[in-house]
């Protein structure tokens, strides 16, 4: 175990070499390097300009400016200040916490709940009409363009009906009650939950007729357990766990939000400080949040070979490679992860 | 080859699979009874083949503006009213269309084309070139791709080719994954070593021997990603980072309907729902490809 866990941490390390790599790259290849937008602006004097790349390190040479940015980010976590107002990046960021977690705590665990549950049915009642309806409904959601989705239930249930306000986390002006939150959250989280489980129900789904057909199964009812024991304590133990891991490869978003989601239902989250950013090209901020979000997720990746690992030690640290225990893949389509 | 590629992907076994309890699990087992994937797939070519011929079907041309009717409702003059500038919402559905389906294509050849190549490299020489492909693929499961898509788009911008080429060029690893296990299935058969001991050069082994067989899974996994690159593509072009106006494509031609979705909500409906209609149809198809290639397998 212990010796597993230092051999995976190991491992780490040149994957977050990597994902730094890439990061400087994109930060330089942004139009005129990082000061490209203080050169766009008049009011800049070449001095100033001068001594900002000075502060910022950027008169050194490539390869020392790297290692000083690495150093800064992701040993000290200073991403450094926004290109556009001047502030921490890590400031700003700290303060759409609330908000994030808001959204995506509510819309995760909803569809940890239905996505189960679904799963679990179309499982056990496989071939029927039900695991049909249940399949639709989650290929339905996996196809459904996630914008177009929010932006039909603004019109349905804000304009036309006027049951649920259309975007923002609270009534302007008003006192922020909890109902007032609520109603507020009902819409992005519920689009959200959507697109989630609709694919987690069906890895849950195979994972579980994997598991049923497995031989411990026949095992396990061939010495006459009941069905509800086969089932409960075989089956669901083994079956989880590639949907468990797709889901823990998805716990990071729950810090670094939902771009799209929060887009169209303006809701102040990390997803729209990104968007933001890029638009406005603050590239310290749209970096400082990819690199966050790069850490994140090297970190579950860990844990869910952990989780794995703990479940079934015959699963060697390198023997993963995108491939999940029962060999599905594990490479979803992400467009709103 | 291309022969036994249709019959291996169109034949259908005599029974389904059989459950752990002994039910028949399959009322089906090839592609063509697979009702929905059949139905699928003649509306995705119907579709297919609108958009390239929207010239014969629309009346406007996608950029033509008609300043009588801004925002209008759907009328006899325009089959599904006029967006924000007064442009024909049914001629720039068509030739969005065009674009949409264009780009998504690209991006898949594109996946498949660097997937094919990692994925044969990786399986038939093992060793370090494999380690260092995976860390490759561990490279793109450690980071944020749909952010970091974001800001390639947003620094190609104003260039329709660089949409395919970074949406492809990050999500080659499903089929380089395929690929890669075909490979180092295939590298034991006898006709592989036949060629090695006639001196055949590992190029023209991996070209002309192997690759033709690992086709058809590279294939299967390229149509089940299709839905995926376009879902994408909408949505990098919605948020104003993916193809550019004036060119129309389902996903930017809903940029602006929020702000009208009081006053056009057809504007908001239409492109999306085209969108979700050939995503679906694609799912089903790719679903309907692997069920009836591997039917022991029902993953999508």
């Amino acid at each position: 175990m212990g010796r597993y866990i230092l051999k995976r941490m190991i491992q780490m390390i040149p994957i977050v070499i990597l994902v730094s790599i890439v990061a400087f790259t994109l930060l330089h290849l942004a139009p005129g390097g990082p000061t490209g937008l203080m050169t766009a602006n008049p009011k800049v004097s070449g001095d100033d300009i001068a001594r900002i790349r000075e502060n910022y390190g950027l008169d050194r040479p490539l390869l020392a400016q790297y290692f000083y940015w690495f150093r800064q980010v992701f040993l000290r976590f200073d991403f450094g200040r926004s290109y556009v107002n001047g502030r921490e990046v890590s400031a700003m960021i700290l303060e759409r916490i609330p908000a994030t977690l808001e959204l995506m705590l509510s819309a995760f665990l909803a569809a940890v709940v239905i996505g189960g549950i679904f799963g679990v049915v179309s499982a056990l009642k496989r071939g029927t009409v039900i695991d049909d309806i249940l399949s639709i409904i989650s290929i339905m959601g996996m196809s459904v363009p996630v914008f177009w989705l929010g932006l039909m239930a603004i019109y349905i249930f804000s304009l036309k009906t006027g049951l649920l306000p259309s975007g923002g986390r609270m009534t302007v002006g008003g006192e922020g009650s909890f109902i007032d939150h609520l109603a507020h959250l009902v819409l992005p989280a519920s689009v959200l939950s959507l697109t989630y489980l609709a694919t987690w129900s069906r890895y849950l789904r195979t994972g579980l007729i994997d598991a049923f057909r497995g031989d411990f199964i026949l095992t396990a009812r061939a010495k006459g357990l009941n069905e509800k024991t086969v089932i409960m304590k075989h089956a669901l133990r083994n079956g989880i766990l590639p949907a468990m891991n797709v889901v823990i490869m998805q716990i990071p978003t729950i810090f670094t939000g939902a771009v799209i989601t929060e887009t169209v239902f303006s809701w102040p989250g990390m997803g729209r400080l990104f968007y933001e950013g890029l638009q406005r090209q603050d590239y310290t901020r749209v970096l400082g949040i990819i690199v966050i979000s790069s850490l994140l997720i090297i970190f579950f990746n860990f844990l869910g070979d952990l989780m794995n690992f703990i479940v079934d030690p015959r699963i060697k640290a390198d023997e993963r490679n995108g491939t999940d225990v029962t060999g599905s893949s594990i490479l979803t389509t992400d467009y709103e992860r | 080859m291309a022969e036994k590629g249709r019959a291996e992907i169109f034949s259908s076994p005599a029974a389904g699979p059989l459950t752990a309890r002994g039910g028949k699990e399959y009322p089906d087992g090839g592609f063509s009874d697979d009702r929905i994937a059949v139905i699928s797939l003649i509306l995705v070519l119907l579709i297919i083949v609108i958009s390239i011929a929207a010239p014969l079907f629309t009346p406007y041309e996608s950029n033509e503006i008609d300043l009588d009717n801004i925002s209008s409702a759907p009328s006899a003059e325009h089959l599904l009213g006029t967006d924000e500038l007064g442009r024909d919402l049914f001629s720039r559905l068509l030739y969005g269309g065009r674009y949409t389906l264009l780009v998504a294509f690209l991006t898949v050849v594109i996946a498949a084309a660097i997937g094919s190549m990692m994925g044969s490299a990786a399986g038939y020489f093992r060793g370090t070139l494999d380690r260092v492909i995976s860390s490759c693929t561990d490279l793109f499961l450690s980071i944020p791709v749909f952010l970091v898509l974001m800001v390639l788009a947003s620094l190609g911008r104003g260039h329709l080719w660089i949409i395919p080429l970074v949406i492809g060029g990050t999500s080659w690893m499903e089929t380089s994954r395929v690929v890669r296990s075909r490979f180092i299935q295939l590298k034991e058969e006898e006709f592989v070593a036949a060629a090695r001991l006639l001196g055949v050069a590992d190029m023209k082994i991996i070209l002309k021997h192997i690759l033709p067989q690992a086709m058809i899974p590279a294939t299967v996994s390229a149509v089940a990603g299709f839905a995926g690159a376009m879902l994408i593509e909408s949505s990098l072009s919605f948020l104003g980072f993916g193809v550019q106006p004036p060119i129309p494509s389902w996903g930017n031609m809903l940029h602006n309907a929020q702000s009208m979705l009081r006053i056009s909500p057809v504007n908001a409906f239409a492109p999306g729902f085209m969108i979700f209609i050939v995503a679906l149809s694609f799912n089903f198809i790719g679903a309907g490809l692997k069920r009836s290639l591997a039917p022991r397998s029902d993953s999508l």
